[in-house]
């Protein structure tokens, strides 16, 4: 198991310097942005491009910018956004926010959504059944960011429920930025509850049916005592892993969550880098994203082993 | 203990987000509103789509990062509309502007004779006695916001700091290069001299500033040339730079100006608090001397009271990036002003509280004339010349054709509603003589030039103005004669073939309209462009076969993919200052502004006029050098018509004659004046309704409130929280 790990490690890091690598060269590759002709500042912006290195060759600056980020945690210097400043401060105030919406989600989504698939599950082929699922379809159909129109029109523009965007300051876990936070919060758990709930009312809805359950009742223990103790946990190898995928998947859904509720987050970072272009910044969130997913997926896999003692990774045969 | 697994893991993820939040909590913090001392509170709630990240006044490059400069910096002169306090012989009150003296102690005082014998080393021309060389007398208490005092010496430090070659810094060339180039600074900013001497602006004495201009500065270019934007904190400026590695060894970086600790403030206010992304909020700054200087008053046309500026106590700017959120926070009465889009202009544009903001940009739709690359892109073996053509755009019969099919009234109310149709180079927002405020669209020279070009003759109209109003660009009849000379033109010179006798073009003349972005605006644009030429062009031998597609979204090389003749309808705009239309001229006669610069130029375009008695033959370009004030040669010859150098009739005339010149190459079809129309919440509003092209509404200095912020709040509530406008 150790083996396995440490191998998965060490694949987890060849793969991040890999898309690390292809993404700072095609980066690199790009035409830089364009001055108008004649316009006075290109002596000035020339000037600039050659001191960050922009005339050498890729594989050279590479080496540099890989240098710097192993020795000092280097990121560069952001050369459009936040001109000057360092992208690594830049990042560190952004994320936060992103984390805080994303949890505050996660917390909201489990419960409710291992819940409603339990509920599901046990009134299955009932009309309690039918509309769960029916709604569960529905809303894993729909985009994340309609949701979020619709929470914003009706929570707070109609009802005044909370505020349009999410309140200024930095007092995160304050009951007031909650609060602001709550349309946000809602809009990035919808899918998220569905997921779950689809994924759990499938699994419970199997085991539910097995030769042990039975016994289960038979040894003298209530439907509800049967289903936590002996159906859930065997739904756990599946919904666990799922966490922190769908943890993950709430990251990137938040990219247009937090422009619309102006959540100043790693997500519009990225978009702004991207639609900057700043190609220090761009590389710093897609690093961060490839760790977070390539960690996600070491996360997942090593869970099973923990998760259920019958499944051992790593052994042949 | 497994029963406990999943508790246990979100509980770990709650304790790491703890920790993240404790680590990386930083400047700026929750700011409750203040409550300062009982006194009112006049909040304006402002929107950015993106807000500022840096407002060092030496690299800032958009108008998103300037933003707080607006309020935390000061000029040494300041415009005020012209009410009682400050009449204007002849001017009705708020029709005008004038010039106070802001951190200047008085006006400037021209001192080039005085300096051009003291400082040989500047160059100034030796028999220029005066528009060289300025002295600026500064007010005894100009301090930060800290209280720390700013004298002459803080702008020269100021200054070098702005052109040390080793900062490289963005705005070093606005003083380096152009118009308000100081001498001596292009050679210290780029390497030339290590000495600061050569460099013609510094410190007489404490209280006295000099400028030494390379060229003559007079009138309103004079106080354009008078920037005070340099000034910076020295001591701080200096704790703000470090020196940071690359992949060539190492640049200068500075904080400066990136949050509240590395900001200072010489303005009317000052930064209390800022989080990246998210809002910067400004407050008082109670330092500052125009509060107490007698000059920053006004009298109010309404009720004739005397009243002070900056009625406003605190700025709170939040980034709302959402067009449909900053709709719903306007009517919620959360923000101040609320830019009216083209779904909203229906319903607004009526409200009494809907302002309109005339633009000074003129948009065209450009068409590509680079035949060698038009010939090219047909040779190529993916082009069908059997059915599809290039050619035909480069006949001027076709040109005008097309510009004849266009109504610009109904191309705006179609496609912009709130602007307005466009005719020339210039909209209606340029001002010919800053004395006057006279538009230059206004002038006869003007109206002559539009009614030249667009064939209206001004004798069968009862005035000048009236044959102007008439024209509409749009003429059926014409459109119709020119379709068919060009049907003719272009089977002669082979372009398109007639093969099966129909009178209707074989081939379908295909123009790429060149995009950035794949947006649904660009895609009705098009739509439109096409639907216009089908219908205008009915009934002659282009009669469907004409067709505009999009281009692949080019992103940031769309200008380049147009000038380089790949692309052939551009939708393209030049704005410039409305005070100075002889500038904007030039970005159609300098080949390094000109879009169309690789098939145009215009050293080999005379034009031939007569200014006092005295027939003149120039290219485009001198024409445009000589009104730009440089000494141009012709016929063994001299001319300069710069401003000061000659009557403002003779440079109008020069410039309605190179207007004229510029739209006869058809290489720019005028279709749009820009327009904005916004709406200013109930709370406030301004003391004129109408837009003075200097002043606009007074901005934030002339604001006036009808509620403070507790008054506004019940207000507010008390109408169920949404207000109709």
């Amino acid at each position: 198991m150790i083996k396995y790990a440490v191998k998965r490690i060490l694949y987890m890091f060849l793969v991040l310097f890999i898309i690390i690598l292809i993404c700072f060269v095609l980066i690199r590759m790009l035409p830089l942005p364009q001055l108008p002709p004649g316009d006075p500042h290109t002596k000035v912006v020339m000037m600039q491009r050659q001191a960050m290195g922009y005339d050498k060759p890729y594989l050279v600056q590479f080496g540099l910018f890989l240098k710097n980020v192993v020795t000092d945690f280097n990121w560069g210097l952001s050369d459009k956004l936040y001109y000057g400043q360092e992208v690594w401060s830049v990042f560190l105030q952004k994320l936060p926010a992103t984390v805080v919406v994303n949890l505050y989600s996660i917390i909201l989504s489990i419960p409710l959504g291992i819940g409603l698939g339990i509920f599901a599950a046990v009134r299955k082929n009932t009309w309690i059944d039918y509309l769960i699922s029916t709604l569960t379809v529905v809303v894993i159909s729909v985009p994340g960011f309609v949701y979020a129109f619709v929470i914003q029109y009706i929570f707070c523009y109609r009802l005044k429920w909370f505020p349009l965007v999410m309140k200024s300051g930095t007092d995160w876990l304050s009951p007031e930025m909650l609060k602001s936070m709550a349309p946000a919060i809602l809009a990035l758990s919808l899918g998220v509850i569905a997921s779950f709930t689809r994924t759990t009312r499938a699994e419970l809805s199997e085991v539910l049916t097995r030769d042990f359950m039975l016994l289960a009742r038979a040894k003298g223990l209530t439907p509800v005592q049967a289903t936590v103790r002996h159906a859930l946990r065997n739904c756990m190898v599946v919904i666990v892993p799922g966490i922190f995928g769908e943890f993950l998947g709430i990251l990137s859904g938040s990219f247009v969550i937090e422009k619309i509720f102006s959540i100043p987050g790693v997500g519009s970072l990225t978009l702004n880098a991207i639609n900057g272009p700043d190609y220090n910044i761009f590389m710093l969130t897609t690093a961060f994203y490839t760790a977070i997913g390539l960690l996600g997926g070491l996360v997942v896999d090593l869970s099973y082993g923990f998760l259920d003692p019958r499944i051992r990774i790593g052994e042949k045969g | 203990m497994k029963r406990h697994g999943v508790l246990a893991v979100m509980t770990a993820l709650v304790i790491i987000s703890m920790m993240l939040f404790s680590a990386c909590a930083g400047n700026g913090g929750s700011v409750p509103v203040q409550a300062d001392g009982g006194e009112k509170e006049y909040i304006y709630h402002d929107f950015t789509v993106q807000l500022c990240t840096c407002w060092n006044p030496h690299i800032v490059k958009t108008s998103l990062d300037s933003y707080p400069l607006n309020y935390i910096q000061s000029s040494f002169y300041s415009f005020a509309f012209n009410d009682e306090l400050h009449p204007v012989d002849g001017k009705e009150p708020y029709s005008h502007y004038v010039i106070i003296p802001e951190m200047a102690a008085d006006y400037p005082e021209d001192v080039t004779d005085r300096i051009r014998q003291e400082r040989p080393e500047f160059g100034i021309p030796s028999d220029a006695k005066e528009g060289y060389a300025f002295s600026v007398r500064l007010r005894d208490d100009l301090c930060w916001d800290d209280g720390t005092p700013v004298n002459a010496y803080t702008f020269e430090e100021s200054f070098k700091r702005l052109l040390d070659p080793k900062l490289v810094n963005y705005r070093a060339s606005d003083f380096a290069i152009g118009k308000n180039a100081i001498v001596g600074a292009y050679e210290y900013a780029y390497g030339e001299t290590a000495d600061y001497s050569g460099v013609g602006l510094y410190a007489a004495n404490e209280g006295e500033l000099i400028f030494v201009f390379k060229s003559a500065h007079s009138g309103y270019s004079l106080y354009s040339g008078l920037q005070a934007g340099f000034l910076v904190k020295p001591d701080l400026y200096d704790s703000c730079l470090s020196e940071v590695k690359t992949a060539s060894g190492s640049v200068w970086t500075s904080k400066y100006c990136t949050d509240v600790s590395t900001s200072v403030s010489i303005g009317p206010y000052k930064i209390s608090s800022f989080q990246t992304d998210k809002y910067i909020r400004f407050v008082r700054n109670d330092k500052w001397f125009g509060y107490k200087d007698g000059n920053h008053v006004f009298v109010d046309p309404v009720d004739h009271k005397t009243c002070d500026m900056y009625q406003t106590t605190e700025i709170d700017c939040q980034v709302v990036a959402e067009a449909a959120t900053r709709k719903r926070m306007f009517l919620a009465g959360e923000l101040m002003m609320l830019a009216l889009s083209s779904e909203d202009f229906d319903q607004y544009r009526y409200s009494e509280f809907a302002h309109s903001y005339p633009g000074s940009g003129s948009y065209f739709l450009a068409l590509n004339g680079y035949e060698e690359v038009i010939k090219e892109r047909e040779a190529s073996p993916d082009f069908d010349r059997s059915t599809k053509d290039l050619e035909t755009q480069l006949l001027k019969s076709f040109r005008k054709a097309l510009s004849l099919s266009i109504d610009r009234e109904l191309f705006v109310n179609t496609l912009f509603p709130g602007s307005s149709g466009g005719y020339g180079l210039f909209s209606y927002s340029y001002i010919c003589n800053t004395d006057t405020l006279d538009r230059y669209r206004d002038t006869d020279v003007a109206r002559e030039a539009l009614c030249e070009f667009y064939s209206v003759d001004p004798a069968e109209y009862p005035s000048l103005l009236s044959a102007e109003e008439s024209i509409t660009g749009y003429d059926q009849k014409a459109a119709t004669e020119y379709y068919q000379q060009a049907f003719a033109e272009a089977k002669e010179k082979g372009y398109i073939t007639d093969n099966d006798n129909d009178s209707i073009s074989d081939q379908t003349v295909t123009l790429v309209f060149t995009i950035d972005a794949d947006t649904d605006s660009i895609t009705r644009l098009v739509e439109y462009v096409n639907e216009i030429l089908r219908k205008a062009s009915v009934g002659t031998g282009f009669e469907g076969r004409i067709k505009v597609e999009k281009s692949a979204p080019l992103g940031n090389e769309w200008s380049n993919q147009f000038m380089n003749g790949l692309t052939d309808i551009c939708m393209l705009s030049w704005n410039g200052t409305i005070m100075d239309p002889y500038t904007v001229i030039s970005v159609y006669t300098y080949p390094e502004y000109a879009v169309n610069a690789a098939w145009y130029d215009s050293r080999e375009d005379y034009m031939e006029l007569e200014l006092n008695g005295e027939k003149i033959r120039l290219s485009l370009f001198d024409w445009t050098n000589a009104v730009l004030g440089e000494e141009v040669t012709s016929e063994g010859k001299t001319y300069n018509f710069g401003e000061g150098m000659a009557d403002d009739e003779v440079r109008i005339r020069i410039l309605a004659g190179l207007e004229e010149k510029i739209l006869d190459t058809y290489d720019y079809i005028p279709v749009m004046y820009s327009n904005s129309m916004a709406l200013l919440s109930q709370q406030a509003y301004y003391p004129t309704d109408i837009y003075n092209p200097v002043m606009g509404f007074g901005g934030i200095g002339y604001l006036r409130y009808n509620y403070d912020e507790a008054e506004w709040k019940a207000h507010v509530e008390e109408l169920g929280g949404t207000l109709k406008y």
